[in-house]
């Protein structure tokens, strides 16, 4: 019940009439970002090494970001203001999902309050105020006198998006100039494309330096963020039902400060003890998250309206639901402002309760249950909200609170998720046409149409980018308006063929190192950005019905899958500079000896013998040879023969622990290295090149397996696990295991960058199906090996053929 | 501060001559003294030693927001009674935001090795037990402790109080030698301390070298 005051000066008059806007407090802001982020793409794919960006850094980009308006650019720096509700260690608050909630944390600045005033661009911003949105009525916050305030209040959809209110729905393509919200859907776009091109939307030059574009990644990430809170605050119904709670005296006209958020404060950051209800010390249980599953969209507005408008009462979008569903404090049952939930009381079943409160356990609350999920919709209470008795009245307590949480906050958390995902759904790639020499296609292995411009950049040795003439927005050429029809039937849709020249000028400093970055068009967004990092290395040796192919699970330029000959065991693939060597069974289908060693030219498809071997298993190639292991001519001894790979003529070999014969074992040496691993009788051998031996490693689990190495670790499978030496063979860690559904590690490859480990993932004929992972192998800015209990799983996504074995995995150890 | 204070008088005067019971903004924050006790669950045996967090939280509402802020936090030590004792304090407005805090409520958080929350037994009577659980879950437990203090990790608030915490939890975790988590989490405790003690941004550069997982943004 509102009274009505009249009084003497301005001042008091805009306290009186002004109301406050108030969404989930920062902490529940914070944790619900949190989740939502680990569940996306950022965590749970290859995403952020798609996007060059480390995943093993704890400042992967940096400590600094950009605030854009128009042209002008000003650098902002993070505060310890966030730190006080993001719940991460102090030493990852620089990474890119504490950045995306650094955005949902400061989404709430507003002027006056203790968030810090630095704003460079707006001396005077009430965030807070655009955080509303009413879908029935299609309209911002709305309480008279707000105008005094600020004249120019935005829908949380508009101020979201970066649009008016006018056009959110209607043309939410049309960016708002001048906006004041500088952390827009059409922000983090921009920022997204001067991060991995270097330029903004007018071609100029704004961040070639790593650090400069680092600071662009910030800006994408902190203002997801920003946007994820608004989709957030969708799941307060007070924010969807035009009900003010500012906590501001006086309250009968401006509402009691939230209940709801505070309580769901509390049970987010895991308070024990609350008051709450007049009664001291109520235990609470934590936050529950849930698993809801939230509808996936095609345009950004989708997630917070459907069908603005009476077709809210049925719409998808996250405020659809909310006001539609609950009661608030200020808008309870009989408000009759909406007419959903029902305002008749006898719509309701009514549940009347003891034993709920545990100092007054004979005191009955009476609850009135509904809604499609049955909740406690509201209580029937001799008080209203303001504390006045008043007949037949309904009031909203923690047990009301409860049942509207465990379904809100799991919503909220599910639409954040899908909203960092859709708007990191583009996926490119860029690959050798096989139909036309010296050409490429671009694919697009998203499900809508791509049209627009698609650049090429590389990093010259200082690590500023370039763009490789004759691509880009403005190349005249056809990489400047290009059109990728969508995926479809599992296979990505192709563009027409490409051509480009490598770059001299500067030389680039990974040659065939790329960045494809595409901006225009991708489905309903008119101004979308997607990249990705080409040049990452790894062929495959992979039996496929029959036939051992050799195929490339890159994005290398001049990559491309090349049958060979049909063969029982093919094993040992090494790679180095665009070459690749693999020992191979001769006599077709049967398991005998001898074997061939040969290699293959990955771009230019040449295959040579290089050496009979009696029984070779192993090939590992660095940049001063070749070397495979072997049975000497009694096969009582495993040797490992040093090979030239020019000519193929043996130039040495030397025994790998006399008396002990297994097969042909494995065998591995890194690019440049001075060591060589073998592992072979369930023993792990280390030698120099020379062959004197170093160490000896026993307990290699079952039999012999796989051996890998980089610079200064060597990796051997150990069952469903992964163990690290170093090359004194002191056992370094057990790297974990992956994912559940492993069965059995097949392969393994590390680089100096990174371990991909083959797994079999379903062992049921004839569908094999195996998945390569990748993990960073974690080094410091000097370049030593840091800790391996920090190195993250991630799955590149794809599977290999459908016959599993013979199966061998390389990367390229020249790059 | 100066300036606050002419402000708020001259306020005050203006208000006194129109009879509306508004609450007034003030030119100070205070606290009021209140203690306190810690004892065993079960036992009730008073405890020793315990360090009690007190952080005394307030509603902040603008014409625009409203939200809980910790404006003040102080730490005590209790005695071989197992009383602490906060006594009654009062500092200047030093930022604008002060003005409008409307107190909620005081937060008590209770720290002693190898020990847990228990209940509140009563007005100002605590319980604290022995924690069950190994020294992987110890170490989380304290992480959350961590970071269920750090909404009081202000300067304006006082931050400075919260040392003796951090030192506490690192002390305790260092100890925990037989798990990985260990080194990690005494990392984080020692951020806490650089943070307070050098300011957030070198704090935060020196709490990223140690873990060797920093570089040029690589």
């Amino acid at each position: 019940m509102k009274h009505s005051i009249h009084v003497t000066t301005f001042t008091l008059f805009s306290n009186l009439v002004l109301s406050t806007a108030n969404g989930y407090e920062l902490g529940t802001h914070a944790r619900l970002t949190q989740v939502a982020v680990e569940k996306s793409v950022v965590s749970q794919s290859t995403l952020l090494a798609d996007l060059g960006i480390s995943q093993t850094r704890l400042d992967p980009v940096g400590n600094t970001y950009n605030d854009m308006s128009g042209s002008l650019v000003r650098v902002r720096q993070v505060s310890s203001f966030e730190a006080r509700y993001i719940p991460l260690p102090d030493e990852e608050m620089l990474t890119v999902p504490a950045w995306i909630m650094r955005g949902a944390v400061r989404e709430d600045d507003s002027t006056g309050e203790d968030n810090p005033q630095d704003d460079p661009f707006n001396s005077k911003l009430y965030r807070p105020l655009n955080h509303f949105f009413d879908p029935i009525n299609n309209r911002p916050l709305t309480v008279p006198g707000i105008g005094f305030l600020d004249a120019d209040i935005h829908t949380a959809p508009a101020w979201a998006t970066g649009t008016t209110n006018d056009n959110t729905f209607s043309r939410p393509n049309t960016a708002e100039s001048d906006r004041r919200n500088h952390f827009t859907v059409f922000d983090a776009r921009e920022a997204m494309y001067r991060a991995l091109s270097g330029r903004n939307s007018e071609g100029e030059v704004v961040a070639s330096s790593e650090s400069d574009r680092n600071q662009y990644w910030a800006t994408t990430f902190r203002s997801l963020g920003n946007v994820v809170h608004l989709i957030q605050d969708m799941a307060q119904p007070q924010h969807t039902r035009n009900d003010q709670h500012a906590g501001k005296f006086p309250e009968f006209l401006t509402g009691h400060s939230s209940v709801y958020e505070k309580y769901i404060e509390a049970r987010a950051t895991g308070v024990e003890l609350f008051d709450i209800d007049g009664q001291q010390g109520v235990a609470l249980e934590r936050l529950r998250y849930g698993e809801y599953e939230a509808p996936t969209f095609d345009k950004f507005s989708d997630f917070w309206s459907t069908s603005p408008g009476v077709g809210a009462s049925s719409g998808r979008g996250l405020a659809d639901y909310s006001n539609r569903s609950f009661f608030t404090a200020g808008q309870n049952l009989g408000s009759g402002r909406y007419a959903l939930p029902s305002n008749n009381a006898d719509d309701y079943t009514h549940e009347s309760t003891e034993d709920l409160l545990p100092r007054s356990p004979r005191k009955r609350i009476n609850f009135l249950r509904g809604g499609p999920e049955g909740i406690r919709m509201t209580t029937e209470s001799l008080f209203d909200y303001f504390l006045f008795n008043t007949p037949r009245t309904y009031s909203l307590n923690r047990f009301n609170y409860n049942d509207q949480a465990d379904l809100l906050v799991p919503r909220a958390i599910a639409y954040s998720k899908n909203l960092i995902d859709y708007f990191f759904r583009g996926k490119i790639d860029l690959e050798a046409d096989p139909n036309s020499s010296g050409a490429y296609v671009v694919k697009n292995y998203g499900m809508e149409s791509m049209r627009g411009a698609f650049g090429l950049y590389y990093d010259d040795s200082s690590g500023q980018r370039h763009l490789v003439p004759g691509t880009g927005p403005d190349s005249n050429s056809d990489w400047a308006d290009l059109a990728v029809p969508p995926a479809a039937n599992s296979n990505p849709g192709r563009s027409a063929p490409l051509t480009f020249q490598e770059p001299t000028n500067p030389p680039p400093a990974a040659p065939g190192k790329y960045v494809l970055v595409f901006r225009g068009q991708m489905g309903e967004e008119a101004d979308a950005v997607v990249g990705r990092v080409l040049g990452d290395a790894l062929y495959v040796l992979e039996g496929d019905g029959g036939v051992t192919r050799l195929s490339s699970y890159s994005n290398k330029v001049n990559s491309f899958s090349i049958p060979v000959r049909y063969r029982y065991l093919t094993t040992g693939l090494s790679v180095y500079g665009g070459r690749a060597f693999y020992s191979v069974n001769q006599s077709g289908d049967t398991y005998s000896i001898p074997n061939t060693l040969q290699q293959y030219g990955v771009s230019d498809a040449t295959l040579t013998d290089l050496a009979v071997l009696e029984y070779g298993n192993g090939t590992a190639v660095y940049s001063g040879g070749l070397i495979s292991t072997d049975l000497n001519e009694t096969a009582t001894e495993v040797m490992l023969r040093h090979f030239d790979v020019t000519t193929g003529n043996e130039i040495g070999s030397f025994s790998s622990n006399p008396g002990l014969n297994n097969f042909g074992g494995y065998v591995d040496v890194a690019a440049n290295s001075t060591h060589i691993a073998t592992t072979h009788n369930e023993h792990l051998f280390i030698y120099t090149k020379s062959g004197a031996q170093i160490a000896v490693a026993d307990g290699i689990n079952i039999a012999t397996q796989d051996v890998t190495m980089n610079s200064d670790r060597v990796y051997v499978i150990d069952g469903v696990a992964v163990r690290s030496y170093d090359l004194n063979g002191i056992r370094q860690a057990n790297l974990s295991p992956g994912p559940a559904d492993w069965f059995y590690i097949e392969a393994i490859e590390a680089t100096d960058k990174r371990l991909y480990v083959v797994t079999l993932k379903s062992f049921s004929a004839p569908d094999y199906k195996l998945h390569v992972y990748a993990r960073e192998v974690e080094r410091d800015a000097e370049g030593r090996l840091v800790d391996e209990r920090y190195v993250y799983q991630k799955a590149i996504d794809f599977s290999l053929g459908a016959r599993w074995y013979p199966l061998s995995i390389g990367a390229d150890r020249a790059l | 501060m100066k300036l606050d204070r002419k402000l708020c008088m001259g306020f005050m005067r203006a208000l006194l001559t129109i009879s509306i019971g508004i609450s007034l903004p003030g030119c100070s924050l205070t606290g009021e003294a209140f203690s306190g006790y810690v004892l065993e669950q079960g036992t009730e045996s008073p405890i020793e030693g315990a360090i009690v967090v007190a952080g005394w939280k307030g509603h902040v509402a603008t014409w625009a927001h409203g939200r809980t802020v910790c404006y003040h936090v102080e730490t005590a030590v209790t005695d071989s009674n197992g009383r602490f004792h906060f006594p009654a304090w009062r500092k200047d407005i030093s930022e604008k935001w002060q003005k409008n805090v409307r107190f909620e409520r005081v937060s008590v958080d209770i720290y002693f090795p190898a020990y847990e929350l228990s209940s509140r037994l009563s007005e100002g009577v605590y319980s604290l037990e022995p924690f069950v659980g190994g020294q992987k879950k110890r170490i989380e437990y304290l992480k959350e402790f961590e970071i269920s203090l750090r909404g009081c990790r202000s300067r304006s608030a006082g931050e400075s109080s919260l040392i003796p915490v951090y030192r506490a939890l690192y002390n305790e975790v260092k100890g925990l030698d037989k798990v990985d988590e260990a080194e990690s989490a005494a990392n984080a405790f020692l951020a806490g301390i650089d943070v307070i003690e050098l300011g957030y941004d070198e704090g935060l550069r020196r709490a990223v070298e140690r873990t060797g997982r920093n570089g040029e943004g690589r």
